[in-house]
Formats: C-alpha cells, structure tokens, sequence
C-alpha cells in the first residue's frame, strides 16, 4: 500500500475541486411549511434565509422560543426577548449574535451581515417590542471582530 | 450544477476529509498525527497511591459527569474526604442512555416520555469507544463494563444525496468500488501514457499497473466497467466516474472511513460507564443537588447548593479544596468567586447544538429487507445519519435506529428550535425518503436537543477562532483553591475521553498544589 496512497492522495485533489464547487453551495428557499433549508447539515453551510422571521424560527427560537419569551427549567435561563429592554439599543443585540454570550452561541460565521441585521430588526419589532429605529447590514459589518472563525468541527464524535 | 468560477482554498480540514476518503480506514487519523493535531489523548498517570493527602483534607466536586467521578474517585484513593454535587436525579451527565418510561423535560416547556420496550435505548450523548481512547479504557477494565462492537463502517450501509442518482441511496460499497475503479483506471491510463515516467520506474509500471487492475477491478485494457447491478439499492448500471464526483459521496465516504471499521460499545447503553463509576463514587456523591454559588477565601471553599427538584433546604458544604467539573454555560449563570480571567472564559465559551433522535421500529426491516448489519447510512438531508444497530443482530422484531445525529451545523439548530414530536415527525418524514419502510413501521421516538436540556444548555464547548488563545489556559489554572475539569478543558472536546484527560490532570495539580500549601 504504500506505493498506492500517496497516489490516491494526488488524484483526490482533483475530486476535491470538482465536489467542492457542488452542492452545498446551492442556495434555495425550504418550503413554507418545512422548518428546514435542505442544504444547512453541510459543513459550514450557511443559511439562505432573508426574512428576519425566518431566521428567528430556524435558529433563534432553540432557545428563545417561538413567542420570544425564553425559557427557565432549573438550573438554565434563557432570556424572554419580549418586551426586553436590553433591546433597546440596536447594537446590543447584534454584537450578542455575532460574538455569542454566556450559554449562547456565536452566529458571526453562521450569518451574513444582513441576516443579522433582519433577526435584530425583527425582533426589536415583535414580541411586543417596538422600537422605531432599525440597524442596517453596514452597521453590523462594522461590529464584526477581525478574522472571526466557525468554531471546530465536531463531525465524527 | 453550480456555475461558481473561482476555486476554494483548501482547508487543513478538507484536506484530511480528502486523503481520508481515498486512503482508507484511519487515514484521517495518521494524516492528522503527522500533523500534530492527534495528540489530544495521553495516557494520565493517576495519582500515586504513595502520595497520600495531609490527613483530614477535603476537596468538593461539582458535577457528576465522567470528569467529576473520576476525580472523586481518584482523590479518594490518596485520602482526600470528598463530597461530589451533581444536579440530575443520576449520575454521569452527558453519559446517558434513555430508556422505556424515562421522564425528560426540557426548557420551552415540554416533556417527553420515553416510549420504547424494554431492552431498548438511545444514547442521546456519547455512543460510542475508539480503541485508542485509553484513560476511559482503562476505568471501563478496571471496573468491568462489558464492551460489544458497533459497527461504523458497513459496505452495505447507504450514502445518499438528494442531489444525486435521482435521490436514489448508493450502498458504500458500491460508491467505494467505483471511486477505487476510478482512481486505477486513471492511474493506470496516465501510467501507461508516459505521465508517470519521471517518477515511476519502467520496472515499477508494470507492477503499478498490475496493482491497478487487481485493486481497480480494471478490465484487461484497464478500462473500468465494472460495477454489480444486483441490489435494488444499487443504480442499474456501473456509477461513472463523472456522476461521482458531481455526487458529493466523496466527503460522506470520508465520515464512513474516519474510523477504524469498528469501534466498541458498553452492553446496554453508554450509561453503564456512568453507573460504573458511580458505584466506585456512591457514597461521595449526593444526586439532585443543584449548585446556586461557589465562593472561596484564603482558607476553603464554600459551595451553597439546594435541592434541585424544589429549590429550597438551602444548605452550605465547605472543604479544603474544590474541583469544578460542571458545565461553562451553567456556571456563567451563576454566582463563581473567581479571578477575572476565569470570570471571562466562563463567560466567553458557549456551546455548540446538536440532536440525536432514537426512532424504534417494529420490524428489523433494515436487516430483513436491505441485508443492513450496524453502521452507519450517510445523508444530505438534515438527519445527516442514520446508524443501525450494532446490538441484537438478527433478532425478530423490533428495534430502535438512531434516526438523526445532527452536530455543529444550521441544521443542528432547526432540529433544537422545534417541539420533540415535530423533530420526531420530521425525522421519520426524512428518513422515509431512504428506506421508504418507515412510514409502516415507526412506532415511538424520542429526540434530544442539547440546547433544550436545562444542565448543560448545549452540546459541547464551542471553542474556535480565538476562544482558545483566550480563554484556555486561563480556564485550566489552579485558580485559589479551586481548580476546572471537563472534556471543555481538553483537546478531546465532546468525548468522555476529553473528560477524563482533563480531569486525571487537574486533579494531580491540585494534589501537587495541596501538598506544597
């Protein structure tokens, strides 16, 4: 075998760049009623979701719940976004999404700038939430830390 | 296809994936050694038993996990008086397997009961032993839990892509066959086209295109044409080197090849480990307790805990020492006196979503109909996997497959963001596209979102970019009289064995350190 592998190794990088360019890549809309984009199991997929209620139900409801009001079961605490007044200001929620807090995960690799910006918008204008004002896409480029990163794949445990 | 131009750069993990799916079983793991990358697991020397404790000693651990029980375990051996508190009504943590009539909550509300008939379980957590992870090994000899193979690799598990071969599934076999073809008859045709003279002897050649057609099933012009066409799973005709590449398989094949063919399994359910040490740990270990503070001085400790059910009968336990083996996503809602840096790691490293679903069938179908023994089936479709079981082959009637594994990804978090019932209904939904038999015979399931289960808040610690730079070695001092362990704290992240080499070295720390104050 060791005449084989190294050659084996040679031609992989062919297939590499062939199956790379292919299917995960693809971006489509899950239908209305499937709370799945077929495409997110694949490693560092991301998530074609442009409305900010889509975003909240795929992703943030996990633990916010679907009427925003968190959770609480001994000894956790999810934090209600319902009428959260730490909401208040529009760059407190997106740094928590794109840089994780506490129990809650980093979303910075996860979304782009303007799905961040829709699901902070989205829920500073529901759950009883209603703040005038709006981030835009810009702003949340701007509170990304340098050279942010997915964290490490967990495939294979 | 995808019309994208301009070319990925490869990744150190691509990589891997790469060399694993072409050179076979354990190639991610020797490829992964030369790289420095795979010396995540030493084997811990346990404390001396010639070093004994300062007579009257006490240390408190928090969390009985697999990292917390060993430290009790250990610490005791050498003298120490030990109190462990763990939050569940049993020990072991993420060590878990959920039987028939197990009760489990979560946070949203909702609760399930645990349907499956005796003898059947899912093991929502860890599930399953390499044979090179030795600590955990060595408390599973020691302790005498009966191990059994699982299967990971099966040449008649499934690969399927629903972007590929119609959505119809390819057995691994079958794909593996024709990616081996594929690779021989290149070799074979550049060999002989003279590409290959540069680097290969003449003498070499012949032997090289003699290795080709044997390994490659080649015809005798080293043309592949192979390919059997005997399986109803199987395309009708020979897979084509083109529809594999454009299929993907080759990134599945690598998760089918990332181990050896089997590793090992307890007899039972992966909490048989966790009930193993417990008995070596039962009379240090008080269930049901939930930690509200943990505070120190210049002397001892001071854990407040209460019951966890009810949340009264406050009470206050000091010792001498303590080791904290729970959660970071649970301490960092809790009162912890400790230094700033730890305050901002405890702070700083949120956990990655999973979700494993356990789906029990009435009927073996998988075994009777599709000849599957164990494995694992690959998938694009949000489940990911489909494993089969290792356990009671061959037997009549029915089983439970582990219908959805999901770890780290979006789909990860879909899954967590729905009710148990739905992440069930959609997981018999997809599933039903690979082996069409589910819709007949699904019977119960049960499925685990780890950000949902209020102890752990999440699957395993998230670390990445940065988060280690940070916030690692701060986590792993000695800080006072308190001191972390967890498989968080390791380079083994979300394995018993990650536990156990953390908390093996931060208890001889503490010793060494107790010893000289």
């Amino acid at each position: 075998m060791n005449l084989i592998q190294p050659i084996r190794t040679a031609f992989c990088a062919a297939a590499l760049i062939s199956a790379t360019l292919s299917p995960l890549a693809l971006a489509e809309s899950p239908p209305a009623d499937m709370p799945f984009v077929p495409s997110a199991g694949g490693r560092n997929a991301r998530l074609p979701l442009a409305e900010g209620k889509e975003i909240y139900s795929h992703i943030c409801q996990g633990c916010h719940m679907a009427d925003g009001r968190g959770g609480s079961l001994s000894p956790a605490a999810y934090p209600a976004l319902a009428s959260n007044a730490k909401l208040a200001a529009k760059v407190y929620p997106a740094l928590v999404v794109i840089n994780g807090q506490g129990a809650m995960p980093a979303f910075g690799t996860l979304l782009s700038d303007e799905q961040i910006a829709a699901a902070v918008n989205y829920v500073r204008t529901t759950f009883s939430n209603t703040y005038a004002d709006s981030i835009a896409s810009g702003e949340v480029r701007s509170l990304r830390p340098a050279g942010q990163t997915a964290p490490t794949d967990l495939r294979g445990r | 296809m995808n019309k994208r131009k301009h070319m990925p750069s490869m990744t150190r993990r691509q990589m891997i994936s790469m060399v694993g799916a072409l050179a076979g079983s354990g190639a991610s793991y020797k490829v992964m050694a030369q790289m420095g990358l795979a010396d995540a697991s030493p084997v811990m020397s346990r404390i001396p038993g010639s070093t004994r404790a300062r007579p009257g000693s006490s240390v408190l651990v928090l969390g009985g996990g697999v990292a917390g029980m060993s430290a009790a375990i250990e610490l005791s051996r050498v003298g120490y008086k030990v109190t462990l508190l763990e939050h569940n009504k049993r020990p072991g943590g993420r060590c878990w397997s959920i039987r028939g009539g197990d009760v489990i909550p979560e946070l949203g509300g909702a609760t399930q009961t645990c349907e499956f008939d005796k003898g059947f379980y899912l093991n929502p957590g860890p599930w399953r032993i390499p044979y090179d992870h030795r600590n955990l090994l060595s408390y599973i000899h020691e302790l005498g839990v009966p191990l059994e193979t699982q299967v990971q690799t099966s040449h008649n598990t499934l690969l399927h892509s629903t972007r590929a071969f119609d959505g119809k599934p390819v057995r691994v076999g079958t794909a593996g066959n024709a990616f081996s073809s594929s690779v021989a008859e290149l070799l074979a045709k550049s060999t002989r086209q003279g590409a290959l003279d540069q680097v290969v002897s003449k003498e070499d050649q012949e032997m090289l295109l003699e290795a080709m057609r044997s390994w490659g099933q080649l015809d005798a012009d080293y043309t592949y044409r192979g390919g059997r066409k005997d399986d109803h799973l199987m395309p009708a005709k020979a897979i084509t080197r083109e529809e594999l590449l454009k299929s993907g398989f080759w990134s599945q094949m690598q998760l089918a090849d990332d181990y050896h063919d089997i590793l090992m399994q307890p007899v039972g359910g992966m909490d048989r480990v966790a009930y193993a040490l417990y008995g070596a740990a039962k009379d240090m270990v008080r269930l049901n307790s939930r930690v509200t503070s943990i505070r120190q001085d210049s002397k001892k400790v001071s854990v407040t805990y209460v019951d966890a059910d009810t949340g009264a009968n406050q009470q206050t336990v000091t010792a001498d020492w303590c080791v904290c083996a729970m959660p970071l996503t649970v301490l960092s809602q809790m009162e912890v006196q400790v230094g700033a840096k730890i305050a901002a790691g405890i702070r700083g490293v949120p956990y990655s979503p999973a979700i494993k679903i356990g789906l029990q069938m009435k009927r073996r179908f998988w075994e009777e109909d599709d000849r599957i023994y164990g494995g694992i089936t690959y998938t694009d479709l949000p489940i990911r996997q489909i494993s089969y079981p290792s356990a009671d082959m061959g037997t009549k009637g029915k089983g439970v497959l582990l219908g959805a594994y999901v770890i780290g990804n979006a789909s990860a978090y879909e899954f967590t963001a729905l009710s148990p019932q739905e992440r069930v209904k959609w997981a018999v939904k997809f599933g039903s596209q690979i082996h069409p038999q589910y819709e007949k015979e699904f019977e119960n399931g049960v499925a685990i979102g780890w950000h949902r289960q209020p102890w752990i808040m999440g699957c395993s610690a998230a670390w990445g970019g940065d988060l280690r730079t940070k916030h690692y070695e701060n986590l792993r001092q000695i800080d006072g009289r308190i001191v972390f362990a967890g498989d968080h704290l390791s380079n083994l992240v979300a394995w018993q064995e990650g536990a156990l080499t953390s908390s093996l070295d931060a208890v001889a720390r503490l010793h060494q350190r107790a010893l000289s104050a």
